[in-house]
């Protein structure tokens, strides 16, 4: 049992970080970004190149990935979604599809659809304790995302860049007239949202098996969280991660893994309705438009 | 040929277009147990013979079908020459669980597997299905060890297997024996796992070594050869299939003396072949009675054959080795 | 104005007849490859009709609502196996049984607005998908289920599915027509601009939306009924496709949410450009279409209608277009 939390735990590390982008993403700029998925997938493919052709550690590339996707998705943020955000949350929910789609088929026809891993020299190995094992890798992916989401915070707390996108989420108008510029600043957090993608994508990599189609798991997980947690909120986004990661581990041994899926979908409904601001969550976005 | 994005409304209506825009006659179905379940119906609507060489389920040939053929065996017995060789062990393992994804093909291929465990007096102490998607098998393994399994069958895909060897090394999870379907005997299965695939078994239609053989391809070996020269990678069961499925083709319609669909069905019915892929004889329902799958274990990285013991290329290492 | 549309009523009229002749024809000239690719046309049609009336009149973005297709398409499917239930029985119901679902799931659910409500019914879509794989005892789960083949000769078949889709189509369509020429339209016409003050002005708006998402939830559990006969072989990723929902929807704004025509002219172009991209870019095609998405919410984000309409008015001369202008088309 201890070992089903364990697992449920370090999962829920990851989860948290890949919420944390789309969570903000959403929270600020009212874009339900599904290209998120495609970001992690990048990310993860980023990790993988580098460490088949040059060898470089898996950990090590996590900086690579997330400058390369700050950049993509800074030019994204600022070519294409700005001319859209106007038009409200579902045009750009259609749109972040359309990218999506561009990216993950990229994807596929530059790489396969073949599974690939990465097996660093210490895959594999592990600490037990008391009959509970906890592999080094994924102590470290968890260690590793509960400290990205942390940085992330205080970078919103005590940074002007990062209080500009708080003004921004809390009230663009308002922002505006305090000089922020608001498509800056959308740009900016759409980069930061890919580069999150990226550092979760990294990791992903090295834990599971990748392939194209990656990030769509991910994205679903993202999407169960952020509603949990409530938007934009990054304690929420680390709570919702770990809850949702126990709650699957737990499912497996008592209902089964076949209805883990449709519970946590009920759950993300029911939650929808019953705290649309989810746990954690202050605001509300849901208005039309 | 069309590419059909492995999409069961375009690959129907690729099927379509085949039979009433091309003229075609005879198909050769789609990778899948799934979306040939959907294109072979076309097929028999329009009475053109399908041969699916790569969809084994038995609820594909339980539907009745005149035109659909299949060069494999069904896959309910993909596992059965595991589950044998581990009955057949001085000490067999005790407690056996058995997991496949939500799909046609790997269910058919894990109750078929269930069943035939059964049989052999191995106990069943863990049967799941899980979703088609699923990245982690890691609380999935533990309730597997907390269950006392010591044998593990897997009917998923490669990252499937892949997925399930890596989590059971970081759960110290070492079960007896380890055997997967269609994900061990893909070669990208050994080059991604490495050392951590060693000792895993698995079932397998064809392999390049087996000693069958016939007058157009010669042996199985020299098909292999001749085929690595031409498309540069050695050559698995899909390939092979898909080949015998053309030959048994052409051989039918040479004795059949027309491309009648009717003369044809009459003949592959009446085939009894052995080929480079085995023996061959359709039964009634289109499928490939007479042959069966091997069983291998993975030794030094290579596939070796270790069932029907006639064909036996070395001795099963067992228990597997511990991560 | 008034001569005007009376000549416009005479050119709508000879309009409609061309249209329906091309409707009613292919089928007896057609290669059964055609006839099949043009009954997958009427199919969209008719399932971006049906979201037409929760996106375009009601301005409520059901992205999930292919769940009410897949729906449709088991009860079909669990009722001709199970039950050995006549196709057009096992149909009907079908309908009713995608409309329960939607009234049942609308009095809760439909409190939600905007991306929220869109999200709650891909969650549905989800939950329910996974539903119908694990009651594996009912509807085959994951090795799916096949459906009895349509009893009759090929051609017959043909005609067959091409008609009742199109009859679907028509359905679809007519049903948005009346809808949003009477009470229901208004109201939801109400709700998507202000839910608030049609509120306040006496909408029960709870009532509206959930009739609006029962009737569009029907009409799609109809044609996934249609779908299930027609493909003979189900599996649960096949018809709770989300790929396939968006794309509907896109078709839906392609054309021009809120119209009556658009969706359906969004999905024969979306439909066919698909087929051709098919047929030129073997391998990219899904990139190619993911283009075309974004080329579209960038540049037709109101829809071909609206479009069409911008344009006659420029060549027309009118000023009066300027009005449209800060006039959003979707919610």
């Amino acid at each position: 049992m201890s070992q089903i939390l364990v697992n449920g735990l370090l999962t829920g590390g990851l989860y948290a970080l890949v919420a944390v982008g789309f969570s903000l993403v959403w929270g600020v700029m009212n874009v339900v970004n599904i290209a998120h998925a495609s970001y992690i997938m990048l990310g993860a493919y980023i990790t993988y190149w580098l460490f088949h052709l040059y060898g470089l550690d898996p950990f090590l590339s996590i900086p690579v990935s997330m400058a390369a996707l700050f950049l993509l998705g800074y030019a994204v943020g600022s070519l294409v979604l700005n001319r859209v955000v106007r038009f409200g949350l579902v045009m750009t929910l259609v749109l972040t599809f359309g990218i999506d789609m561009i990216l993950q088929n990229g994807a596929l026809l530059l790489w396969s659809a073949d599974y690939r891993s990465i097996t660093p020299a210490y895959a594999g190995q592990g600490l037990a304790a008391g009959g509970v094992m906890i592999p080094y890798v994924r102590l470290a992916v968890f260690v590793l995302a509960v400290l990205f989401v942390a940085l992330f915070s205080l970078f919103l707390s005590r940074t002007r860049m990062g209080n500009a996108i708080k003004a921004t989420a809390l009230n663009p108008f308002a922002a505006e007239l305090n000089g922020v510029r608001i498509q800056r600043v959308y740009a900016l957090t759409y980069a930061i949202g890919a580069a999150l993608a990226a550092a979760a994508g990294s990791m992903v990599s090295v834990v599971y098996t990748i392939h194209p189609q990656v990030g769509n798991v991910f994205l679903t997980r993202a999407f169960v969280i952020t509603v949990l947690g409530g938007l934009g909120s990054i304690p929420g986004a680390l709570l919702g991660g770990v809850i949702l990661g126990l709650a699957e581990s737990l499912a497996t041994v008592t209902v089964g893994i076949g209805w883990s899926e449709a519970i946590s979908f009920t759950l993300l409904v029911a939650i929808l309705i019953v705290r649309p601001q989810g746990l954690l969550g202050k605001r509300f976005f849901g208005g039309v438009g | 040929m069309y590419d059909d994005r492995s999409d069961p409304q375009t690959s129907v209506r690729l099927t379509t277009r085949l039979i009433t825009e091309d003229g075609v006659r005879f198909i050769f179905g789609p990778y899948s147990s799934g979306i040939t379940n959907a294109t072979s119906a076309i097929g028999e609507r329009y009475r053109v013979i399908t041969i699916a060489t790569t969809a084994n389920a038995p609820d594909l040939y339980e539907r009745g079908y005149r035109y659909l053929f299949g060069t494999l065996p069904l896959a309910t017995t993909y596992l059965h020459p595991v589950l044998e060789m581990a009955a057949a062990l001085p000490e067999p393992p005790e407690k056996v669980a058995i997991i496949t994804p939500e799909n046609l093909f790997a269910i058919a291929a894990a109750e078929g597997a269930r069943q035939k465990a059964e049989e052999l007096g191995l106990k069943v102490v863990y049967f799941a299905r899980y979703p088609q998607d699923t990245t982690d098998v890691s609380s999935l393994l533990s309730a597997i060890r907390d269950a006392g399994a010591d044998m593990l069958l897997s009917t998923g895909f490669l990252q499937d297997g892949m997925l399930i060897v890596r989590q059971a090394k970081e759960l110290r999870y070492n079960p007896k024996i380890m055997g997967f379907t269609v994900a061990a005997s893909i070669p990208d299965f050994r080059t991604n796992l490495g050392r951590d695939a060693e000792g895993i078994m698995g079932g397998e239609w064809w392999a390049p070594s087996m000693a069958w053989e016939d007058d157009f391809f010669g042996s199985a070996s020299q098909y292999a050869e001749e085929f690595e020269q031409r498309f540069g990678y050695v050559p698995t069961y899909h390939a092979a299939s898909s080949s015998i499925g053309g030959y048994l083709l052409q051989l039918a319609i040479e004795r059949a003396g027309t491309l009648d669909t009717e003369a044809v069905r009459r003949e592959l019915l009446a085939l009894d072949e052995v080929t480079m892929f085995g023996p061959i004889r359709f039964s009634d329902k289109g499928v490939n009675e007479a042959s069966s799958a091997a069983g291998f274990q993975i030794q030094d990285g290579q596939i070796v054959l270790l069932w029907p013991e006639d064909i036996s290329e070395g001795s099963l290492v067992y228990p597997k080795p511990g991560w | 104005m008034n001569g005007s549309s009376m000549g416009r009523r005479g050119a709508g009229l000879i309009l409609g007849a061309v249209v329906l002749a091309a409707l009613v024809l292919p089928p007896f000239y057609l290669s059964g490859y055609w006839v099949r690719v043009i009954t997958g046309l009427l199919m969209y049609g008719a399932l971006a009709s049906a979201i037409n009336i929760m996106v375009g009149l009601a301005g409520y973005p059901a992205l999930g609502n292919i769940v009410f297709f897949g729906t449709g398409a088991y009860t079909v499917a669990v009722l001709m196996v199970k039950a050995d239930t006549p196709f057009f029985l096992a149909l009907a119901v079908a309908g009713v049984v995608a409309a329960v679902y939607a009234a049942l799931l609308g009095a809760a659910v439909l409190r939600l607005r905007g991306a929220y409500f869109s999200i709650a019914t891909i969650g549905i879509n989800h939950a329910t998908s996974e539903l119908v794989t694990n009651l594996d005892g009912l509807t085959g789960g994951g090795r799916g289920t096949i459906v009895p083949f349509f009893p009759g000769s090929i051609e017959a078949e043909r005609m067959f599915f091409y008609f009742l889709m199109l009859a679907l189509m028509l359905l679809a369509t007519g049903t948005v027509y009346l809808i949003s020429r009477n009470r229901l339209g208004y109201g939801l016409r109400a709700i998507k601009a202000d839910e608030q003050a049609a509120s306040v002005m006496g909408v029960n708006t709870t009532r509206y939306k959930v009739l609006a998402w029962t009737i569009s939830a029907g009409l799609t559990g109809l044609v996934g009924g249609a779908y299930a006969y027609w493909l003979a072989f189900l599996e649960p990723p096949y018809v709770f496709d989300i790929v396939m929902s968006v794309k509907v929807y896109i078709m839906a704004i392609l054309g021009g949410a809120g119209t009556v025509i658009g969706p359906v002219v969004g999905a024969f172009f979306l439909e066919l450009l698909s087929e051709l991209i098919w047929g030129r870019f073997l391998e990219a095609h899904m990139l190619v279409l993911g283009i075309v998405v974004v080329l579209v919410v960038l540049f037709v984000p109101r829809g071909f209608v609206d479009l069409a309409g911008r344009l006659a008015r420029a060549l027309a001369g009118g000023s009066a277009s300027r009005r449209a202008e800060g006039v959003r088309s979707d919610g």
